[in-house]
């Protein structure tokens, strides 16, 4: 199978500036992607899982020629992001997370028919086309309500629709479901597997385990800049699949206990995800091999300061592959 | 890799070259003016500080004339014209810059870059709001100098006027193209802006015929496109004598407009790949 998305070894490197006043704010320089390689198969929907701060926007711009990346080469669509920009921007369609990005004094419909026009569509196409994607989307009844009248879901739903404009072979979703309630969420997943019904290839973001297992073919675990494992969610399931998971929940949790948990014995990797901060309530996840790990863990939970709420047997997830290869959770606290 | 697949999509068949352009044209005319008449505070405020402006700027002006002066057409012509070439030049300098901040302000500048829309007709669009306010700015100025002072305008060329102030927004869309790329890449020097278009249109001798500035200056004022704006618009309209032979003087304008385009395109392409680098491109 051809590749539509092709990455080498691409690096990215930010400098900012932190706080200050003027020409004062502390420099800092920020490795956002660190030799990240990945290759996305034509008709493929693959999905970059990873927490905040991993690194998955900065590759979507990169492939969106929206950044140039300090070193490495990527193709999208056979053609080079850096030296064919133009070429690689006829090719994508492209919906970054923001609640912004759209003109608030314009319609749906409006707003769609001005990127129509800056795609080169002509007018009777782009406008079947947008009736059509409104309707795929369904935004129908609410294309001609000014944008500012929409909901965080109907934004996010029209963003998916301005990057179908010019029927992209190869799409970049950036969270394309977040903040969504479920039945938004729902329909967003439900287009990207048409979408995928109709051949297209598409890239997709997400911290959310469940909609990478759902939607993608092939995904890559990204942590802090770097692409730590690819395969199939099967295949990225199957190396934690030998071992076992528990969900602890905690009050009064504090990182000691965490390290020691993370040193028990048969403990192969433990997260926590802190949903208190004044309580310390936390749950904190572990995977482990052998029934004394078991023990030992539970042991050492009972003997700290803190309180044991519940403790819960789960299924190894995708998620479990995170916390074994990075000792970090996947999603943000809720 | 496979190299150079194949584009399936319907942009790279229709409209391409002019029928591009003028595509993206109409989509940023229709855009700028339904935001525009779709916010009331802005048409009324444009309504009110037109004249506002037109008094504050004129009132000091005429103080620093002997009163006799106030009455001379000469005069009272001279400065209905320099209004005029004021606003021109004022709505090329700040088209850009105003539509570059307002994309920023929006959120929309990261969807626009990733079109292969031409980058000057995506920002051309604040000249559509300006063009409103200036011609708001001329009617209330022909309105000011003929009911307030009973003048009785002056054009001897009519066509010679327009090509020349044409001409001088073309030029000032130039210093806009330069003024969008620092505000692409500065942010908000709107303030800087206005510092700039005084100096340069103080030194470009709109209001004072270059001749009577000092001579440094004056050799500035012959590299910048405005001055022989401002000495073709006294000559067509008043009948004044123009600074060189009109042949010469119109290839100089010419090729100082062709020169501030050229700059201003490259300047805007050289920050976009520069903020590509830094990752700024959407930040505002």
């Amino acid at each position: 199978m051809a590749s539509s998305v092709l990455v080498e070894n691409v690096s990215k490197v930010f400098h900012t500036r932190e706080g200050g006043l003027l020409f004062r704010g502390k420099k800092r320089v920020v490795e956002a992607l660190k030799n990240v390689s990945f290759e996305v198969r034509e008709g493929e929907v693959f999905g970059l899982l990873g927490p905040n701060g991993a690194g998955k926007t900065t590759t979507i711009k990169i492939l969106s020629t929206l950044l140039l990346p300090d070193s490495g080469d990527a193709w999208v669509n056979g053609y080079h992001v850096v030296k064919e920009a133009n070429k690689v921007r006829e090719s994508i369609g492209v919906s970054l997370y923001s609640d912004r990005g759209f003109y608030w004094k314009l319609s749906g419909r409006e707003n769609l028919m001005y990127f129509a026009r800056l795609y080169h569509l002509e007018r009777s196409y782009a406008k079947s086309r947008i009736d059509y994607l409104l309707k795929l989307l369904d935004l129908e009844s609410d294309a001609d309500r000014l944008v500012e009248e929409y909901s965080t879901g109907m934004k996010s739903k029209l963003n998916i629709a301005r990057a179908l404009l010019q029927d992209p072979p190869v799409l970049f979703l950036d969270e394309p479901t977040i903040g969504l309630d479920p039945t938004a969420a729902r329909k967003v997943r439900e287009v990207i597997m048409e979408l995928r019904g109709e051949g297209k290839t598409v890239l997709l973001t997400t911290h959310n385990m469940y909609e990478a297992e759902l939607l993608c073919d092939r995904v890559a675990i990204i942590s802090k800049g770097r692409v730590i494992a690819i395969g199939t969610p099967g295949e990225l399931k199957s190396k934690v699949s030998e071992h076992k998971v528990i969900e602890v929940e905690l009050a009064g949790f504090d990182e000691g206990l965490l390290e020691m948990v993370k040193q028990g014995r048969g403990v192969i990797g433990a997260a926590a995800r802190i949903r208190d901060p004044v309580s310390g309530l936390a749950e904190l996840r572990i995977v482990y091999d052998g029934d004394f790990a078991l023990k030992d863990v539970l042991g050492m939970l009972l003997s700290s300061r803190g309180r044991l709420i519940s403790v819960k047997s789960l299924e190894p997830t995708l998620e479990d592959v995170f916390v074994t290869m990075t000792g970090e959770r996947l999603e943000a606290p809720s | 890799m496979r190299q150079g697949g194949k584009v399936n999509c319907p942009s790279t068949k229709f409209l391409r070259g002019f029928k591009a352009g003028l595509a993206e044209l109409r989509g940023v005319v229709e855009v700028w003016f339904r935001n525009y008449f779709r916010y009331p505070a802005w048409i009324i405020a444009d309504v009110v500080t037109t004249p506002a402006w037109l008094i504050l700027f004129i009132v000091p002006i005429l103080m620093f004339l002997p009163r006799e002066q106030w009455q001379d057409p000469g005069v009272l012509n001279t400065m209905f014209w320099a209004m005029v070439l004021w606003d021109v030049v004022s709505s090329g300098i700040w088209s850009f810059g105003m539509a570059i901040r307002r994309e920023q302000q929006t959120g929309t500048l990261e969807a626009l870059f990733v079109t292969n829309a031409s980058r000057a007709i995506l920002f051309s669009g604040g000249l559509c709001v300006r063009t409103v306010t200036m011609f708001m700015g001329i009617l209330y100025m022909f309105a000011f100098f003929t009911a307030i002072f009973k003048v009785e305008l002056m054009l001897f060329n009519p066509l010679g006027v327009l090509a020349s102030l044409v001409t001088g927004l073309v030029a000032a869309l130039g210093f806009g193209l330069i003024y969008g790329s620092l505000v692409l890449r500065f942010k908000n020097i709107g303030p800087l802006n206005n510092v700039v278009q005084f100096i340069l249109l103080g030194i470009c001798g709109v209001f004072v015929p270059v001749t009577s500035l000092p001579s440094p200056l004056r050799l500035i004022s012959y590299t910048l496109p405005f001055t022989y704006v401002a000495d073709l618009v006294r000559h067509y309209a008043l009948g004044a004598e123009s600074l060189l032979p009109l042949m010469l003087e119109w290839a100089t304008l010419l090729t100082q407009t062709a020169a501030m385009l050229i700059l201003g395109l490259s300047m805007l392409k050289q920050v976009e790949h520069q903020m590509k680098y830094t990752g700024g491109l959407g930040s505002y």
